[in-house]
């Protein structure tokens, strides 16, 4: 039973683990003020759930999962590059309302607030994955190899670029580096992780609605990338341990889940705001943004 | 293409250079299509050519009807009192902001169509009067970007990064001793890269350790580093933004020594500088600016006695 437990406890993490890290390429290193990555993970939940309830193959459905995602998340750049700072904040969270009612509203595709029950377990060479044992090690494998890849992004010439940019855009620009272009490919790339990310969700928790990709789901986000600290991997990697684990605690002490539910927000801010006092770069950040 | 028939600047030629009509050279009109120069040619040419350029913002006329041009090797200086458009007329040259009406040509282009990063790579290096650096970067990370025009491609630059891990495998006994000096950035450079940042703090005289971060260093430090960047980055033709604006007398000198240096091994250099007696020993041509249009332009002799020019000076 405790085990169980655990092991769902283990696929969330590794789940937040992709996202909070693909959020962290584009506000951390990008120093894009995205808050439009909720709803790539939602593209990515439903693509996959529809793709693969319409027949399509598991691994296929993930990757188009993955790719629509980071082309929404091109999209979503192309549609804001101009715009700074709190507007630019302004703008990508108006892209996550706006795909939030597209899932809420039409009803022929995602069934709005019902949502899609009975997500099959993926199929992956001929073997269906049942236990969630094997789904924690599929989710361990994907979540390794996001990390090793955005480990890689983020430490390469092309990762320097993007923290160039963000420190001085102009400056990048009249050294001949097309910044628009850099954090183009820094979006899509944060677009497919979430999307990948969604599509592991949706299949192990087998039902998805609208609410899972909701403004609490968003700023649940957002606290880790700011807990763990701005362009830090190491960071993105603890802030889900501890923003997923801690809150957990409280299942063991008796109290009524309506008082657990708001317990758990307030625990929430109070990390932040420790956070942010007593350490405002973050658990393993480093840089500073002015 | 105009700069046969532009209205002909009267030239005052230095030293060494021969009594030519310099930009009437029209062997040059032959192509319009960009193509970089490699070697200075034993006549000046005009590099970059600027004609009746203007903007206004608002209702402020930042440059009215501007016209200058810089030779291929000169050193030329623009002055003039604050305001008087010289910032501005860098930002049009470097495409950052576009101008109402006139036009630039960078040896022998037009560049009114070009991205101001692409105009960049066609081989302007300028800096600014307020020092942009990367605050998170150290200054090997500056020079490293500054000096690889060719790091923008993801693959890449992944592939890059696996050759490295796959080296230090390799390598692992010898590498564990010798650990990442500065672990914000791996990136080693290549040997050619190391080479050519040496060469260029030495030549500025930087002596900071390469993994310092730029927020580490002295207004004076940043200046230099600012110069650096902008003499490591590939190009053609340095635009300096007052480069000694607020600094010691002593680092001024320093600094008038490396653009002496700079000169003297060939470069093509426009600087701005607010202060007229910085130019005087250093420049070949002086363009004077008032209110956003040359009101003067000459040896620097022939600035110091032009009365129009204190005229300028001594109203400020
Ligand atoms: N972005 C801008 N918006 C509005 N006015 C500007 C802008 N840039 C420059 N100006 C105005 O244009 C004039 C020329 O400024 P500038 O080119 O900075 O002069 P200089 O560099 O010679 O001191 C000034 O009056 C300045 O206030
Ligand atoms: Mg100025």
């Amino acid at each position: 039973m405790i085990q169980t437990y655990l092991i769902h406890l283990f696929i969330l993490i590794g789940i937040y683990i992709i996202l909070t890290l693909s959020l962290n390429l584009t506000i951390g290193y990008s120093g894009l003020l995205n808050l439009g990555h909720v709803a790539l993970f939602g593209i990515g939940a439903y693509t996959s759930t529809l793709l693969v309830m319409n027949g399509l193959p598991f691994l296929l459905s993930f990757l188009t999962a993955g790719i629509l995602a980071a082309i929404s998340g091109a999209l979503l750049y192309g549609l804001t590059r101009k715009l700074k700072g709190d507007y630019l904040a302004l703008a990508t969270l108006g892209f996550s309302f706006v795909i939030y009612s597209i899932m809420l509203n039409w009803i022929d595709l995602t069934r709005g607030p019902l949502g899609i029950p009975g997500i099959p377990k993926p199929l992956i060479f001929g073997l269906t994955i049942q236990s969630t044992g094997v789904y924690l090690f599929f989710t361990f494998i994907i979540t390794l190899i996001s990390i090793g890849i955005l480990t890689l992004i983020t430490r390469s010439t092309f990762g320097r670029l993007l923290q160039a940019a963000r420190d001085d855009e102009i400056g990048l620009r009249v050294l001949g580096k097309n910044t628009y272009a850099l954090r183009y490919k820094s979006m899509a790339i944060a677009g497919f992780f979430a999307g990948i990310a969604g599509s592991i969700y949706a299949h192990y928790i087998s039902y998805i609605d609208p609410s899972s990709f909701s403004l609490t789901n968003l700023i649940f986000l957002l606290t880790a990338v700011i807990v763990g600290g701005l362009a830090s991997v190491r960071g993105s990697i603890i802030a889900p341990f501890i923003l997923i684990l801690i809150p957990e605690a409280l299942r063991f002490i008796d109290m009524p889940s309506s008082i657990l539910g708001p317990l758990r927000q307030i625990i929430y801010c109070l990390i932040l705001l420790v956070i942010l006092l007593y350490r405002p770069r973050g658990i393993c950040g480093r840089i500073d943004l002015q | 293409m105009k700069t046969g028939t532009k209205k002909e600047i009267k030239k005052e030629t230095k030293e060494k250079t021969s009594h030519t009509k310099t930009n009437t050279s029209s062997t040059k009109n032959t192509s319009s299509t960009f193509h970089p120069i490699p070697t200075p040619s034993p006549s000046p040419s005009i590099i970059l050519d600027i004609e009746n350029i203007s903007k206004a913002f608002g209702g402020v006329h930042a440059l009215d009807k501007c016209t200058f041009s810089v030779d291929q090797g000169s050193l030329t200086a623009l002055i003039g009192p604050n305001g008087s458009g010289k910032t501005t007329m860098f930002n049009v040259i470097s495409r950052l902001i576009q101008e109402d009406h006139g036009k630039i040509i960078l040896q022998q282009s037009s560049v009114d169509k070009l991205a101001d990063y692409s105009l960049a790579r066609q081989g302007i290096s300028r800096t600014f009067q307020q020092v942009r650096l990367f605050r998170n970067l150290t200054i090997r990370d500056h020079l490293e970007i500054a000096l690889d025009q060719d790091d923008e491609s993801l693959l890449k630059s992944i592939k890059y990064e696996l050759q490295k891990i796959a080296h230090a495998i390799l390598t692992r006994s010898s590498s564990r001793n010798l650990s990442s000096p500065n672990p914000s950035s791996p990136y080693i450079a290549p040997n050619t890269t190391h080479k050519k940042i040496n060469k260029v703090l030495a030549l500025v005289g930087l002596q900071k350790p390469l993994t310092t971060y730029v927020t580490d260093l002295s207004y004076g430090q940043r200046k230099l580093l600012d110069l650096a960047i902008a003499i490591a980055k590939p190009h053609t033709i340095l635009l300096l933004d007052e480069p000694v604006a607020g600094i010691n007398p002593q680092l001024r000198d320093q600094i008038k020594a490396i653009l002496r240096n700079l000169h003297q091994q060939g470069e093509t250099i426009l600087l701005i500088e607010h202060d007229m007696n910085f130019v005087m020993g250093l420049a070949q041509k002086i363009y004077v600016m008032d209110h956003g249009t040359v009101i003067a332009q000459g040896t620097p002799l022939q600035i110091r006695t032009n009365p129009q020019v204190l005229q300028v000076y001594l109203g400020e």
